[in-house]
């Protein structure tokens, strides 16, 4: 019980130290970012319309030539940007198709769900802890908390999938680079699929642990 | 369930209470009771002998296979 003590801690500690490193260093950067941004809207006359995250590919692979250089050795180097931010001035204005303005309208609301369900996992979390410091590990509520966590990250990976497609889909409609694609490429993000079907995995045995525990108890 | 528990019947043959049993067999009598109600999952030997020897009967006398 110990350990599963300074386990059930680690988890927390892991889980609030990310969520806080994203926090600000995400925070942060976007901050200085949205301050660039500010200034170049002032120095073009015209607002910034979009700030998307792109998965990019070299049309031509081949005949790719160098285009930076290390400062180190004073050698060219070849960057070839896989993941990019562009953001846009005037791709989205009046003129945009009403399809594209419904995409973007969903994909605000999807990603306030996102953020919405990892603060429920948060509370979950936290509840599950409290019994862990209580010694009522193997309850029923605990096997429902876990699935519930489980499904989420589950729902929240495929969510993520959605996300990226649309966003995706925006970008292509209404962006086209000279020497690079956008791709769909990495459009399905295994990591939330992956954790949500380990904690159901994990739960799948504390339920056979709690049935155990249920016929131990009636075990006279 | 086709194991029945007959202790109930047991006891009053025997005219003795839940809470005299308990007593005399050293186990709760809320764990009694489960194994009275036929809410019992499993019985110990060490249990079961217990009350054997407190009741003076046979464990075919308090379990009943139907």
């Amino acid at each position: 019980m110990k350990r599963l003590k300074l386990l059930s801690v680690l988890v927390l500690i892991c889980f609030l130290t990310g969520s806080l490193q994203q926090i600000i260093v995400e925070g942060g950067e976007g901050y200085r970012f949205g301050y660039n941004i500010q200034e170049m809207e002032l120095f073009l006359g015209k607002k910034a319309d979009a700030h998307l995250l792109l998965d990019l590919k070299p049309q031509v692979l081949d005949s790719v030539v160098p285009n930076g250089v290390n400062l180190k050795n004073g050698d060219e180097l070849i960057i070839l940007p896989y993941k990019a931010t562009i953001t846009t001035f005037s791709a989205f204005d009046n003129e945009t198709p009403q399809t594209d303005k419904t995409l973007r309208i969903i994909n605000t609301i999807l990603n306030f769900v996102v953020v919405g369900v990892y603060i429920y996992f948060l509370i979950l979390f936290f509840k599950i802890f409290l019994t862990f410091t209580r010694s009522k590990v193997f309850e029923e509520v605990n096997i429902r908390r876990l699935n519930i966590i489980g499904i989420g990250f589950i729902c929240v990976g495929l969510l993520n999938i959605l996300l990226n497609y649309i966003r995706i889909s925006i970008a292509i409609h209404a962006i086209e680079l000279e020497d690079y694609y956008i791709t769909y490429a990495n459009v399905i993000e295994w990591g939330n699929i992956v954790i949500g079907s380990i904690i159901l995995m994990m739960t799948e045995i504390l339920r056979i642990a709690v049935s155990l525990k249920r016929e131990q108890e009636l075990t006279i | 369930m086709p194991i029945i528990v007959n202790l109930d019947v047991m006891m009053a043959k025997r005219k003795i209470s839940l809470n005299e049993l308990s007593e005399r067999v050293d186990i709760t009598p809320a764990n009694l009771s489960i194994l009275k109600t036929g809410k019992a999952k499993a019985i110990r030997f060490t249990t079961l002998e217990a009350i054997c020897e407190v009741l003076d009967c046979q464990p075919g006398d308090i379990l009943e296979f139907k």
